[in-house]
């Protein structure tokens, strides 16, 4: 069998591969020799190569000694009192998010082939989806915070990109916007999250953060609220989820791998690896439970009152996702891995096959012998009209969370800073900056 | 000087052109350039004055609630009071609920309240809140129009639901435009009062139009710039050939005159004079190919052993001319895909009744597909499946998209979904057929017959829809296309007719390949009707008093050609006698080797198809194509037309058209008055050019008349589709449906003389409508003299004289494509 280091190297294609692959891609576009076939064979060769090496190492693992396995690739630097660790952890958790991950890269490489054809942005298409599967991988089998918020950060920036994915149009650069600005709020939880960690319990390891925990509970309720508070915004939660239906300006198959499917289970993924920390915290466990229900319950709602395909899909995962997060606050890790990975493949192929929602309506129609539109409401329309209203109006409006947020954080926040501008160039212009700039020429 | 010639002669004569035309033009630095028109209407100028567009406020709020509303199906809780229209529903939404309202709605309860009380119905509000808005009488058309063109999609949807309640049927909702024009109203009127309140203007909606103008806005320059006027003169110059000596030398006043021209050519004037010469190229081509094949005509069989009437679809030009290449004793015959047949039909399959004619017609007859008596158990068998399918599938939709139901079938079964993930994806020829099978095992499929009789004294013929036909309406019809195709003299022992549909998954514009004859639809069940009508003993009675005499050996076969797989479906085949089933022995392999064939050409421009492959590959290929959900194009659609033949097949027969051509049979000899090309042109020619405008308006303007990519589409309501979460409507086709289409307008090929197809113009306004507008190109091809007549709005029809000598000669249609990918100029075919 394997030995650890040679598994070390097989496993770490599974980034690895994918991210050589972009790098290559990069490169062909720079040199002007990128053709679709090219791209393609290159993605398809990137993917199936991470694909079998997480096989192999997957399975030497299985027939190895039972147990997490951590392996370690040196470090990439380190100073005083810190040390920059690269290293992977393999242990079922990781084992069987890798696997789904690389699985349905594959298949979206595969679909993507034809469906992006003769798309202006085929190459970039490749390119980024490719950056998002080294990414994705590298934050499924980080074993500790530095690397996994490398790895979360590509998966941020690629999905921002991927968003933006026409961008000669306005709408989807606004909606690549708001998920870009709601990625970067989330990520102050992250990096608040590591930081800490290094500072009162000198590790990220995910591993040796278990031990320490033990020894000093306060830190672990710092730490995990800010998980929690990196999770919600990557996972659409309460309140910070408006994006998760703008998301889906891209291609099909993109809303699909990203926010079907893998995007948007990242946070609950960084909830499972921060389990043992945020076991330690009632704070953290009940607003993961608080943040989960009414997540689910707001989205289930939207969603059955959602008139378009793709929101409907979208706010159907993101009540999904909802009920992880309660899962993992009650303490249910191998139940919410499960849902996980099972919710994943489902909503992947629901949203690959969001554009047959027309033909897939009037064969069901025809199947049960319908012949007016309105027959599928019936339970529904049975409500009291005063009821009917009331529900409609919270499920269509999403309980105007984000109304809300926009008038009463938006607004403020922006009217305040557009005060304090003010204020500084007065203040400016008290040193007679202004006037040296006038003086310099336009301004 | 010299040596910088002699090195490099291209650069250094740009550069003494670009050099002598900025000379030319410096006089004109500093004048005042051509203006944009000014802004009139409020949205426009807030835009200028602020930079801030008020659309974005209204449109994210209205989009959703026009979706909601207007809604046929899709979400599982319909919006309340749908029925008392949109705009009391907007309002009931508005008001009800603990919600928080945008701060630019501010005001809006107290607005709705006071409406409410006062009993205004949707366009007491529209009239109120124009005066509000301070537009004046003669401004009102203007300004209306302008307020519903701000979303052509939605504002188009309410009008179009508000005739007709579309093919997804019936909701309760009462749709009018005018409650989305009042809903758009008053939230066009918050959104503009909140921009003009941040620039500091206040007060009365009315004034905000006053206030803006007074305003300084953003605009372009006001003067010529250093290049502005070199730079178009210098391009000029490069396109016509002019050199740099030339303008050298040019007088202060010719440079004028030119450069003044040029300011006239305006972006309308500039497309139109580029289009036509783009045309151009394309009509000489095809004139010049037809005189050349009148010139020399192939070989016509005299008495056809069978006969294959298809569509006259632009994609059945390959397939005829493949059948004709390989059995020479069938002749091919071209009709509008419902074969004269408005009928109202029910497969045992559907729910109801769908019609299948051209959308402007209103079907007069009603028939019914039903199993035979024997076949009643497989019958109930399927049904009852069918609904246990439908059920479960319903059941698995819904639990999937609820809440707690939703946990335990996502983690449980999401497994399962692997399974046909990953087969459709890397598969999906092998998973599409794998699915048929299981369909075919479960659900088996019961033997049948049409209700086409109807006895001629039933009582029900007075009620709006008639219960099939009676032997002489069936006898009417049937002499009616007959007459059409121009065979009432000459028949074959077998007479195919082929509808045609086209199958394709996750692919919300499937109507859009289908039959547009039978409105979007499969024309099998009135290729199968026909057939069944013409067989008919009592049918070939009649039609014999009408001087038509169908031999007594000749039998009608109905068929469904699937364009997208390229197989071919003939119904009631188990039924024919012995001699037909001999021959159809004959005919079906010849089918199938044409099938093969079509799908071969058909490949040459697919780039993902295989290169240089065998014809069973190729049919494999483009059965795949048919069953693959990442497949955005099943089929490339009508995208080649460009052009309407009608006449004898001796004007075409033998000539490569590239699936360019809808081909339509019609012989003048036996129409001497026009009466029947006067019923032929008043079909083909809406139909025709409709779907020729379609793909010439979709690919002109991708983004505003066409659908743009497909990528990002998402079905909205069950009746349109937006990009992403919230968009306008998209209109026309997709990208993936135009890009390999070349917009030139229709080229209507008619055998007939000018004087004939004059006269029916005269007569028929709809015809006139097209012909003289200019919105097809019409062609003449005298039936004595052979002469090419072409048709111009200010000339009338002139004579037109081929360009080029001849054409090239091939042996087969696959000598001519052979490795080539993109659109081939005609080619003369002799084997």
């Amino acid at each position: 069998m394997l030995d650890s280091n040679s598994l070390a190297h097989v496993i770490a294609l599974a980034p690895a591969a994918p991210a050589l692959g972009a790098v290559i891609i990069a490169l062909l576009l720079a040199a002007r020799l990128a053709s679709e076939r090219v791209v393609a064979s290159v993605a398809q060769t990137a993917i199936g190569l991470g694909f079998l090496g997480l096989l192999v190492g997957l399975v030497g693992w299985a027939a190895g000694p039972a147990g997490p396995l951590q392996l370690g690739f040196g470090s990439w630097y380190s100073g005083a009192g810190y040390d920059f660790r690269i290293d992977l952890l393999v242990d079922g958790r990781s084992a069987a998010v890798s696997a789904l991950v690389s699985l349905l890269l594959a298949a979206t490489s595969q679909f993507s082939i034809a469906y992006l054809h003769r798309e202006p942005g085929f190459n970039r298409f490749f390119l980024l989806m490719l950056l998002f599967g080294a990414g994705m991988q590298a934050l499924v089998l980080a074993g500790n915070l530095e690397l996994l918020f490398v790895g979360w950060e590509i998966v941020g920036m690629t999905s921002v990109l991927l968003v933006g994915f026409f961008h000669e149009r306005l709408g989807p650069v606004k909606a690549a916007t708001r998920v870009l600005v709601t990625y970067r709020l989330c990520d102050i939880g992250l990096l608040t999250a590591g930081v800490s960690l290094h500072r009162w319990l000198h590790t990220s390891d995910w591993l040796a953060a278990e031990q320490a925990a033990l020894t000093s509970p306060w830190p672990s309720t710092f730490v995990g609220l800010s998980l929690v508070f990196a999770a919600m915004g990557k996972s659409a939660q309460f309140p910070l989820g408006g994006w998760l239906p703008r998301a889906m300006e891209g291609p099909t198959a993109s809303s699909a791998v990203f926010y079907g499917s893998l995007s948007v289970h990242a946070g609950v993924y960084l909830l499972l690896r921060a389990a043992p920390l945020l076991e330690h915290s009632l704070a953290a466990q009940t607003m993961m439970i608080a943040v989960g229900a009414i997540t689910a319950v707001i989205s289930a709602m939207s969603s059955q009152a959602s008139p378009d395909a793709k929101s409907a899909l979208s706010y159907a995962t993101a009540s999904q996702v909802g009920l992880m997060f309660v899962e993992i606050g009650f303490g249910l890790y191998t139940l919410a891995t499960v849902h996980l990975v099972a919710h994943a493949v489902l909503r992947y192929y629901q949203f690959l096959r969001t554009p047959s929602a027309l033909q897939d309506a009037l064969a069901r129609r025809a199947a049960l012998g319908r012949t007016e539109a309105d027959e599928g409401a019936v339970r529904w329309e049975e409500l009291g009209l005063r009821t009917r209203r009331y529900v409609y109006r919270m499920a269509i409006e999403r309980f105007d969370v984000e109304i809300a947020l926009e008038r009463y954080v938006v607004r403020p926040v922006m009217a305040l800073s557009r005060r304090l501008d003010r204020l500084e160039s007065r203040l400016l212009a008290l040193h007679g900056e202004s006037e040296r700039r006038a003086k310099g020429g336009r301004r | 000087m010299m040596a910088a010639f002699a090195c490099d002669p291209e650069l250094f004569s740009v550069r003494a052109l670009w050099t002598a035309c900025v000379r030319a033009c410096e006089h004109l630095e500093g004048q005042p350039c051509p203006q944009a028109t000014p802004a009139v209407f409020h949205r426009d100028l807030l835009l200028r004055t602020s930079g801030e567009d008020p659309n974005e406020m209204v449109h994210a709020h209205l989009i959703p609630l026009c979706a909601a509303f207007l809604d046929r199906g899709q979400s599982y809780w319909t919006m309340p009071d749908r029925e008392r229209g949109f705009f009391r529903a907007w309002a009931k939404v508005l008001s009800s609920g603990l919600g928080v309202r945008p701060a630019w709605l501010a005001g809006l309860g107290e607005r709705l309240r006071d409406w409410d009380a006062r009993k205004l119905g949707a366009e007491d509000v529209v009239i109120e809140l124009l005066a509000e808005l301070g537009i004046a009488d003669d401004e009102l058309e203007a300004f209306v129009e302008h307020t519903l063109l701000q979303l052509p999609g939605w504002a188009g949807m309410f009008h179009r639901l508000e005739r007709a309640p579309g093919p997804i049927g019936r909701t309760r909702a009462q749709v009018r435009l005018i409650d989305y024009l009042a809903v758009r109203l008053v939230l066009d009127l918050f959104a503009y009062r909140d921009v003009a309140a941040r620039l500091g203007v206040r007060g009365r909606a009315g004034a905000i139009r006053a206030a803006c103008a007074a305003l300084p806005q953003i605009a372009g320059p006001q003067q010529r710039g250093r290049h502005d006027t070199s730079w178009p003169l210098f391009r000029l110059c490069q396109l016509a050939g002019v050199s740099a000596a030339t303008i050298d030398s040019a007088s202060r006043a010719d440079v004028e005159a030119v450069l003044s021209f040029l300011d006239e050519l305006d972006e309308g004037t500039r497309l139109r004079v580029l289009h036509e010469a783009y045309e151009r190229r394309y009509r000489i081509e095809l004139l010049d190919a037809l005189a050349a094949n009148l010139a020399a005509p192939p070989p016509v069989a005299s008495r056809p052993r069978h006969q294959v009437v298809f569509c006259i679809d632009d994609r059945f030009e390959s397939s005829r001319r493949h059948l004709e290449e390989l059995a020479p004793e069938c002749e091919t015959l071209g009709a509008a895909g419902f074969f004269g047949l408005a009928i109202a039909y029910q497969g045992i399959d559907d729910p109801s009744t769908f019609p299948l004619c051209p959308v402007v017609v209103e079907p007069q007859h009603r028939i019914e597909e039903q199993a035979l008596t024997r076949q009643f158990s497989v019958a109930e068998l399927r049904a009852s499946r069918r609904r246990q399918l439908g059920e479960i599938e319903t059941a698995w939709g819904r639990m999937s998209r609820s809440l707690l139901l939703g946990s335990i079938v996502t983690a449980i079964a999401g497994f399962f979904a692997a399974i046909p993930l990953l087969a459709n994806v890397f598969s999906p020829r092998a998973a599409g057929r794998v699915r048929k099978a299981i369909a075919r095992w479960w659900l088996p499929e019961p033997m049948t017959r049409l209700t086409e009789l109807r006895a001629e004294q039933d009582g029900t013929r007075t009620a709006q829809v008639m219960s099939g036909f009676t032997l002489d309406e069936m006898a009417t019809r049937v002499a009616a296309l007959l007459e059409n195709m121009g065979i009432v003299q000459r028949f074959g022992k077998l007479v195919v007719v082929l509808g045609h549909d086209s199958s394709s998954v996750n692919n919300p514009y499937f109507p859009a390949y289908s039959c547009g004859a039978c409105g979007g639809r499969s024309g099998g069940p009135n290729a199968r009707l026909f057939a069944r009508m013409a067989n008919q003993p009592g049918v070939r009675e009649r039609l014999v008093a009408r001087g038509i005499v169908i031999p007594e050996d000749t039998v009608f076969v109905g068929g469904l050609y699937d364009t997208a797989n390229d197989m071919i479906r003939l119904y009631d085949a188990e039924d024919l006698p012995d001699a037909a089933l001999h021959e159809l022995r004959v005919l079906s392999p010849q089918l199938e080797e044409m099938c093969r064939r079509n799908a071969h050409e058909r490949c040459r421009r697919f780039a993902s198809a295989p290169r240089r492959s065998t014809s069973e590959r190729a049919l494999r290929h483009v059965e795949g194509r048919a069953f693959d959900l990442a497949q955005a194009r099943p089929e490339l659609g009508h995208a080649t037309n460009a052009a309407c033949f009608v006449g004898r097949r001796e004007l075409t027969a033998g000539l490569f058209l590239d699936r360019r051509a809808f081909l339509v049979s019609y012989d003048p000899e036996q129409d001497p008055k026009g009466a029947i090309l006067e019923r032929i042109l008043l079909a083909v020619g809406p139909v025709g050019a409709g779907i020729n405008l379609e793909y010439f308006f979709s690919t002109v303007d991708m983004e505003r008349l066409g659908a743009g990519t497909k990528l990002p589409h998402n079905v909205t309501g069950l009746f349109g589709v937006m990009n992403g979460a919230s968009s306008d409507l998209r209109t026309g086709l997709p990208k993936q449906m135009t890009e390999v289409h070349e917009p030139v307008r229709l080229h209507l090929v008619v055998e007939a003389s000018p004087a004939t197809l004059l006269a029916i113009a005269g007569r028929q306004p709809a015809v006139a409508e097209l012909v003289t507008n200019e919105w097809l190109r019409l062609v003449s091809v005298d039936p004595e003299t052979r002469a090419i007549q072409t048709f111009d709005a200010r000339f009338g029809f002139r004579p037109y004289t081929p360009l080029s000598a001849g054409l090239p000669r091939v042996r087969s249609s696959s000598d001519w494509y052979a490795g080539r990918d993109q659109f081939l100029p005609p080619a003369l075919i002799r084997p």
